[in-house]
């Protein structure tokens, strides 16, 4: 048996973690595509914008919320769709982070800044953005 | 007066080997040791009365370890090795096996009650079993005040699976990152996988050496043929080679001839002719003819033999280099914790993130950072390199040789047998006086008979052919560097060089024109006299090698400045240098001075010396690289870090072409290496997030850095295909 690795099976290897890796940033492409998982405004309900976050396509459903600019926000999650490590949802921008769950799955916040600002899970698998206009 | 080699382990650089050389040679009793921190060997000379056990305390008082350096000790070293090798294969088997069905776990089956039962099932084993050796080797070097990759690797990894452990039971959340831990650590145990292969000393070179010999051969004893199994053949032995057997073991022809393919172990693709009193090597493959040997050498001695031992030594050796990789390491892990431990801090304080989203960050920065393949690059390019070496003939000793190699600025070669074939033949004799010429050749014959000089085979030769009868000589006498003496007949004769003329005060101005017309040919001329007068003078040309002017002119082209170095005079030397292209030249240089024109030239810069590998000893160990031309028989003889197998000076090229590939290819590891942790590292802290949105999963960066050990790996394999021009 030699120690020395055939450059056959290197390649294998290389190729199929490649393809590992690959595969990982591809759920991750899918998702952040509009279609299907769509745009939504939020629904305005006189002084409080609204918008019902669930789960689909391996990723957050709506994934990009276009809200109007110092308009309070509530973002009501869907605990049935949403599960595993999705539930802790980050908003980094406007230092939310709240790990939602049956009785206790809404998101309250004011966007007091304009532009695109990001949420996502911890481990980036779902992964949105927040339109501020 | 005893020469113990033994097996030094713990050396990580080049000045731990002179440590411990100038520690054995302040033992009382031992004379010199040679101590080399590529091949990991300590060559001592002693005093008999000296005991191996003696020798290994003084290394081991200095914090090293070191055993006896015997068949046993390397076989039991082998077996270690495979062994640590099988059980990382079992290790990364058992990492698969159970993180996949945990990766699946735990991004689907949501619902099911007993998930975390399962993931916590199926990653246990993996973080604490499987994942020990890092929990092992983050201690160790805790316990020295440092941290390495095993550190970041526990760090991480623990940081996922207690945390999920705190999630799942005590904060009841529907997070957890089990998957992760058990994930990162199959991961990591690839590249650690690829890591100890690469550090084994058994290439497919070495394999494809050893499946040489045949498993049996056919002897003749007692009038009778038989067929025996290898181990079973003696020196002495009558073998019988038939057309497309391999060559059993090493020997010399007795009856028949043929041709033989000697590729496999000189490199040399042209089959050589074979006939009686030729030499022949075990492994080759006889081609169309038929012969019968004597076994000169078998098992252990043979040629082959040597050649797998030297390539195994040198395989799995370390570089200086590596010093590189190793200081690196140093102070990157340590920078890195902290980075993870800020990244942690901004995420979770100051941006006001959760736990878990700050601890998922860091744990990404932790892996991506990790410096895995960096153990990588050096090891799989000694390995590649130095098997393609062995395989065209060009035989490198070591990781330290391959790389001072390519710092080569100064070559000197020996004249005799490497700039020239060492062939030397009698060209032109005038003989003065009433001698005729076969006269003179036959006194000349007849002293040159007792002496070892190859100038003195010439003359011999010379005068068997013209079928003279060469006479007793008595008193004979070497005189070193000037030429020989001895009496035939009651008188004394003297045989040599102008200079030995010069102090028995015999004038030979009538013919120094003459001398000097044969030695601007590049002739080696010699004056017979008696002990008044000259009696003639006797002119040998030694052919320069076909391919010596090209070579040299390849080697001008990398920026080398050949010399020639010689006994011969001046007008000589620099004959045949110019023919081979060569304007620098050390003329007149006694054997034993060769080794200080060596150490001079060193001031100027690295000085490599081709020359014989046995008789150049000293000049080949004191050159910066010393390559020996081999003669073929004993390897393991050679003095120097190169022996050449197939004695051809394209070869000094080819060898000095490798390492630079080698070189060249180890740094582009490296540049895979570290490339994937220092663009990742801010990826993976999220310091793209405001701007693109970019973040790292931690299984992303586990995936990324299995990537870039094997890509190092596939990268070192692709030595094999580069020409050696």
């Amino acid at each position: 048996m030699s120690d020395e690795i055939p450059l056959k099976k290197a390649l294998f290897y290389f190729v199929l973690i490649l393809l590992f890796v690959g595969s990982l940033f591809y759920f991750k492409a899918q998702q952040n595509t509009t279609t299907g998982n769509g745009t939504n405004d939020a629904v305005f309900n006189g002084d409080v914008q609204t918008i019902d976050l669930s789960f689909k396509n391996y990723n957050y459903y709506p994934n990009t919320i276009r809200v109007k600019y110092n308009v309070p926000v509530r973002i009501i999650a869907d605990t049935n769709t949403i599960r595993g490590c999705m539930t802790n949802i980050n908003i980094p921008d406007f230092g939310i982070s709240k790990t939602v769950r049956k009785g206790d799955n809404i998101i309250e916040f004011v966007p007091n800044k304009k532009g695109t600002f990001g949420f996502a899970c911890p481990m980036r698998m779902g992964t949105g953005k927040i339109i501020v206009e | 007066m005893k020469k113990t080699t033994l097996h030094v382990t713990g050396m990580h650089c080049a000045s731990c080997a002179t440590l411990i050389s100038r520690a054995l040679q302040k033992v009382e009793g031992v004379n010199n040791a040679n101590v080399n921190y590529s091949t990991e060997k300590a060559v001592i000379d002693h005093d008999e009365k000296i005991t191996v056990g003696q020798l290994c305390e003084a290394i081991k008082k200095r914090g090293y370890n070191a055993s006896l350096d015997t068949e046993k000790n390397r076989d039991r070293e082998k077996i270690k090795q495979e062994k640590e090798l099988k059980k990382q294969k079992i290790f990364l088997t058992l990492g698969i096996l159970f993180s996949i069905p945990a990766l699946i776990f735990g991004m689907l089956f949501m619902d099911y009650s007993y998930r975390n039962i399962v993931l916590i099932l199926l990653s246990t084993p993996v973080q604490f079993f499987v994942g020990w050796q890092f929990y092992k080797g983050a201690w160790v070097s805790l316990k020295n005040f440092s941290a390495n990759m095993d550190t970041l690797i526990a760090l991480g990894t623990s940081a996922a699976y207690f945390f999920s452990i705190y999630a799942v039971f005590i904060a009841s959340l529907e997070e957890q990152y089990f998957e992760v831990s058990a994930t990162l650590i199959t991961l990591v145990i690839l590249g650690k996988f690829l890591e100890t292969r690469a550090k084994g000393k058994t290439s497919e070179a070495i394999k494809k050496l050893m499946g040489l010999s045949p498993k049996q051969a056919s002897v003749i004893r007692n009038k009778k043929e038989i067929l025996i199994s290898l181990e079973e053949v003696v020196q002495g032995d009558l073998v019988r080679v038939r057309p497309g057997e391999k060559v059993p073991v090493d020997g010399i022809i007795v009856e028949g001839y043929s041709s033989v393919d000697e590729s496999m172990i000189t490199g040399e693709s042209i089959p050589v002719e074979k006939k009686i009193d030729d030499k022949i090597i075990g492994g080759t493959l006889n081609k169309h003819g038929s012969f019968i040997f004597k076994a000169t050498k078998i098992g252990s001695e043979t040629v082959l033999s040597q050649i797998i031992k030297l390539v195994e030594d040198a395989q799995g050796s370390k570089a200086p280099i590596q010093r590189f990789a190793d200081s690196v390491s140093a102070w990157f892990v340590p920078t890195v914790v902290l980075i993870a431990a800020i990244t942690f801090s901004i995420w979770y304080f100051l941006l006001g993130q959760s736990v878990s989203f700050s601890l998922i960050t860091a744990v990404a920065v932790l892996v991506i950072a990790c410096p895995c393949a960096l153990g990588l690059a050096t090891p799989t390019a000694i390995m590649v390199g130095t098997g393609k070496g062995a395989q065209n003939g060009i035989l490198i000793k070591g990781g330290e040789a391959l790389e001072t190699t390519h710092k080569i600025k100064h070559i000197i070669f020996d004249k005799t047998g490497t700039i020239t074939l060492g062939k030397p033949k009698v060209t032109d004799i005038v003989a003065l006086g009433k001698k005729s010429e076969n006269e003179f050749l036959l006194i000349a014959a007849s002293l040159e008979k007792s002496s070892e000089h190859p100038l003195a085979e010439a003359i011999v030769k010379h005068a068997e052919e013209k079928k003279l009868k060469l006479v007793k000589t008595d008193s004979f006498k070497a005189l070193v560097g000037r030429g020989i003496t001895g009496e035939i007949n009651k008188t004394k004769y003297f045989l040599g060089n102008p200079l030995l003329c010069k102090e028995n005060k015999i004038t030979i101005s009538d013919f120094e024109d003459e001398i000097a017309d044969l030695e601007n040919e590049g002739k080696t001329v010699m004056i017979l006299t008696n002990e008044k007068e000259a009696l003639g003078i006797i002119a040998v040309a030694d052919v320069i090698k076909e391919e010596a002017e090209v070579a040299v002119k390849k080697l001008k082209r990398l920026g080398i400045t050949p010399y020639l170095i010689t006994g011969d005079n001046e007008r000589t030397a620099k004959a045949i240098a110019k023919k081979a292209g060569i304007i620098n030249v050390f003329a007149n240089v006694l054997p034993n001075q060769k080794a200080e024109h060596v150490k001079n030239l060193q001031k100027k810069g690295k000085v490599a010396m081709v020359g014989d590998g046995i008789n150049d000893a000293p000049a080949l160990a004191q050159a910066d690289v010393g390559i020996a031309m081999s003669s073929g028989t004993d390897v393991a003889m050679e003095s120097g870090s190169i022996v050449l197998m197939k004695n051809s000076i394209h070869d000094v090229v080819k060898a000095i072409i490798l390492s630079k590939q080698t070189m060249s290819k180890i740094k582009q590891n490296m540049f895979w290496a570290l490339i994937y942790n220092i663009l990742g590292i801010p990826i993976a802290a999220g310091l793209l997030y405001p701007f693109t949105g970019w973040m790292l999963s931690p299984v992303i960066a586990g995936g990324a850095m299995a990537l870039s050990s094997v890509s190092v790996v596939s990268n070192s394999l692709l030595l094999k295909a580069k020409k050696l021009r």
